[in-house]
């Protein structure tokens, strides 16, 4: 009787240590396994840190780090500059982890990656959201990126008001103010008129192109036109009018294409000049971003 | 003799500067491409008679023409796709006169739109988009 005793007693804590064994191996593993897709995404091979992630999250979907490993999957994406699926894989995170500690994090990544892809309105509803509710350095950050997306809508006002929600306290409040006062000098840069480039270019074929500064594409415009009007005029002269239709045909072409081209190119003048100058501007206050390998999160690089 | 001369001086002026440059632009799918649009995802007004003429012509220069001229476009779209994406989103006579803005503007263009690299070279990157975006401007 003893004996069976001692060998049920036996065998029970025989398996039980093996389970511990089995768990113990198992967390080990997905620590190995999750380290090695950190590993990859700090050293910015993103592409092959997702599918990493995604093994874990398919090996492992019940481990501590798969909450981490949804959220890594998107900030991969988006350090790639894959905005579409950045905003794909953050949406996802946040259907899947509604109380996660990264959820305002992943919105905030959703909302510039929507910026970028010029999906306006719905960059804008997402940094009010995250404005109206969250608090501190990420309302902060939201309130400027709401004012980004304002300034790419041309909304200058309306991000300068923005801008002035920043508390006087922030580490964003001197930035913040730098830009504005930029801001308000955008109106007064200088601009090529459209309207003058087309009519010029309608009057002398290459002069519209000359006012928007082309003068390779201004010569251009000029030696077509002229070639093909004086082929017209002199077919014309020799009475040969099919070939004088047809060349009068091609060169209508031509002389619309150098109108359109000498009004496109006035809008791309001050479309140039405008993104030159705010870049110069974020750059000036500190607007452009740039990530903190530690932190994982975007940072401001502040000017002191 | 002058009506032949005129003949031949004619159709040798059309057929040097009327039809775009091209090479063909198969899509470069895969990891870290960009994944610009190319010109079988071009969509919008094209599938008048007109466009449909003139992207068949198009087409026919690239698959004949184009691979015996050689490759000269340094422009990414080429000059033929980029008329070909034209000619779907605008219809005929707006893709017409964006192809001759595109084939007057490709000089200064170089010197102002960004390089991107594909089939094997680095491009001036000058889509349809940064061509027409004023008309979408404050709508």
């Amino acid at each position: 009787m003893i004996r069976i005793w001692a060998f049920l007693l036996g065998a029970v804590m025989l398996f039980s240590a093996e389970g511990g064994i089995a768990q113990d191996a198992g967390e080990g593993e997905a620590t190995k396994v999750f380290g090695f897709a950190e590993r990859l995404f700090e050293d910015g091979d993103y592409y092959r840190a997702i599918t990493e992630y995604k093994r874990f999250i398919f090996l492992f979907p019940e481990s501590e780090y798969t909450e981490k490993s949804f959220y890594r999957i998107g900030e991969s994406y988006f350090r790639a500059k894959k905005w579409k699926e950045a905003i794909e894989s953050f949406d996802l995170f946040v259907k899947k982890f509604p109380r996660s500690l990264l959820r305002d994090e992943a919105l905030y990544h959703q909302g510039i990656a929507e910026k970028n892809l010029k999906n306006y309105s719905e960059a804008l509803s997402i940094f009010q959201s995250l404005a109206a509710r969250s608090g501190g350095d990420l309302r902060d950050r939201a309130i400027v990126q709401n004012a980004l997306v304002l300034v790419e809508t041309a909304d200058y006002r309306g991000a300068i008001t923005k801008l002035s929600l920043i508390p006087a306290e922030s580490s964003l409040s001197e930035s913040a103010r730098s830009f504005s006062e930029g801001l308000v000098r955008v109106e007064s840069l200088p601009q090529k008129s459209p309207e003058t480039a087309g009519v010029l270019a309608a009057l002398i074929p290459g002069s519209g192109h000359l006012y928007t500064e082309r003068p390779r594409d201004a010569l251009v415009a000029f030696l077509l036109n002229g070639a093909f009007i004086w082929a017209a005029i002199e077919l014309f002269d020799h009475e040969d009018y099919v070939l004088g239709g047809i060349v009068t045909f091609v060169e209508l072409g031509w002389y619309t294409g150098n109108i359109y081209s000498a009004v496109s190119s006035a809008h791309k003048y001050n479309e140039k000049t405008r993104e030159d100058y705010i870049d110069g501007l974020k750059k000036k206050s500190g607007f452009n971003y740039s990530f903190n390998r530690n932190s994982g999160f975007i940072l401001y690089s502040l000017r002191y | 003799m002058y009506k032949l001369y005129s003949t031949l001086l004619t159709f040798l002026i059309l057929a040097v500067t009327v039809v775009p440059c091209a090479g063909s632009d198969g899509g470069d799918f895969g990891p870290g491409s960009d994944m610009t649009p190319g010109v079988h995802s071009a969509s919008g007004r094209g599938g008048s008679w007109g466009a449909e003429a003139a992207i068949f012509c198009l087409r026919v220069f690239s698959e004949y023409i184009s691979p015996v001229d050689g490759d000269r476009c340094t422009m990414y779209p080429t000059c033929a796709s980029y008329s070909v994406q034209a000619y779907r989103k605008h219809g005929f006579a707006i893709g017409t006169i964006m192809t001759a803005d595109r084939l007057i503007h490709e000089m200064d263009e170089t010197e102002r739109a960004p390089i991107v690299y594909k089939h094997g070279a680095g491009r001036f990157h000058d889509p349809v988009e940064a061509n027409d975006f004023w008309w979408y401007k404050n709508k």
